[in-house]
């Protein structure tokens, strides 16, 4: 077992008081907060500073913690000093802010000394204890054209589960995923009971499976609409043109009219993700791209052009 | 006991959840739902006479909000605007993928 500094975590002083540590704490959950932060690692990071006031704000707690010495560095291996286990400021289940749920994500640290009875170094539970089982989450990455067309996927999970003695193990979990066609991103899945086994008779938890649609090199989703990047000639721009695009669903041809521009949007009707009551549409953006002159007779062609269409593409501006 | 159980997924099947099941599986009472049904951080399925229906997205949303709650401590009022305000952002954050990816070659 390695143990957590959890002074480091929260930027704090050893000998720092009630206030510093709530003020921490609030500090760090705004910033890593799960469901409001973009930084990486934030979900780990937000475990860690819940798992670190959870010990820090219960006076109890804080003072067997500290009793376990000071000269321990983060990620240390760890061995608790002789007698610790009789002594009745671990284990304390009560005064808890976060939910069980939470609390059993904590790491094996806070689960030895702190665990309430759950499968710490005593490795059982009691015998009246009765403990919902924990919700699982799991994430099923799809590339977009599977959730454009559905797919089947086949995923293994490692599951805990209490076995007859209390003891928590790990399980290894099947699961065959039917992901139907016009799947969302971050579309969720709730299948009941089938999360951490319930102790002493009580429920299991739910487990929760979330698609996550991977990012594909020409095409974009905004909703149920499919972006695409359409690069034309200027002479394509400038007269017209048929093109063959790709969609989700093949490729179709467009037809670009004379004197379109650079950004101009083409939609192609419910060309986007399949969907209720109607299907998204795909949108080409228009982008111009310059033939770089490499000969002399193509500079002369550039040249030749200047002076035949008088152009002035900054003619609103009063420089 | 458990050998190896394929448990079956399928996402083609629509969650409807009652008011009483959202507040089993978040273990929450009524009144709070109801209370978060008025402050429009929940909003049950239209067209369904008689009792309140709500999807996974809604259940999806209840969890969010319950975490907001209790880790920031925020008020409802403040979950409301917080949700509200992360929705905002995640258009703001899609459309400025759009530009870059799209737009700004």
């Amino acid at each position: 077992m390695e143990y957590k500094d959890y002074y480091k975590i929260l930027g704090l002083e050893r000998g720092a008081d009630d206030a510093a540590i709530k003020q921490a704490y609030r500090r760090l959950a705004r910033k890593y907060h799960p469901d409001v932060s973009k930084e990486p690692n934030a979900e780990e990071q937000f475990k860690n500073v819940q798992e670190a006031y959870e010990v820090l704000k219960d006076a109890e707690k804080r003072a067997a913690y500290d009793a376990l010495g000071s000269n321990w560095k983060a990620g240390q291996e760890f061995r608790p000093p002789p007698g610790w286990e009789s002594d009745p400021r671990f284990h304390r289940g009560g005064g808890r802010q976060f939910s069980e749920e939470d609390v059993q994500d904590f790491g094996d640290f806070f689960a030895n000394f702190f665990g309430g009875g759950r499968a710490g170094f005593g490795g059982r539970a009691s015998r009246a204890f009765r403990q919902r089982g924990g919700d699982q989450h799991a994430k099923i990455q799809v590339t977009l054209d599977e959730a454009f067309r559905g797919a089947q996927r086949t995923i293994q999970l490692q599951m805990p589960e209490v076995d007859m003695e209390g003891r928590i193990q790990q399980k290894l979990r099947t699961l065959k995923v039917i992901i139907p066609a016009g799947a969302a991103e971050g579309q969720q899945l709730r299948l009941a009971g089938q999360g951490g086994s319930g102790i002493g008779g009580a429920p299991n938890g739910d487990l929760y499976l979330e698609i996550h649609i991977q990012n594909h090199p020409l095409f974009l989703l905004q909703g149920r609409d499919v972006y695409l990047t359409l690069p034309v000639a200027p002479w394509e721009a400038a007269l017209g043109a048929e093109i063959k695009i790709p969609t989700l669903g093949g490729p179709v041809g467009l037809k670009l009219s004379p004197d379109s521009q650079s950004g101009q949007k083409l939609r192609l009707k419910g060309r986007g993700m399949p969907g209720k009551p109607v299907a998204g549409d795909q949108y080409a953006v228009l982008q111009i791209q310059t033939p770089p002159p490499h000969s002399d007779e193509q500079k002369r062609l550039y040249k030749k052009m200047a002076d035949a269409m008088p152009f002035n593409p900054r003619k609103d501006w009063v420089v | 006991m458990t050998k190896n159980i394929i448990i079956i997924a399928d996402y083609t099947e629509q969650s409807i959840f009652s008011v009483d099941e959202l507040c089993e599986i978040c273990g929450i009472k009524t009144s709070l739902l109801e209370e978060l049904i008025e402050y429009e951080i929940l909003v049950p399925i239209e067209n369904q006479p008689g009792e309140w229906v709500f999807d996974m997205q809604q259940l999806k949303r209840l969890r969010a909000a319950l975490r907001l709650q209790r880790d920031l401590e925020l008020n409802l009022a403040g979950v409301a605007l917080v949700m509200h305000l992360l929705e905002e952002m995640e258009e703001l954050r899609a459309r400025s993928e759009l530009i870059d990816r799209h737009l700004l070659k």
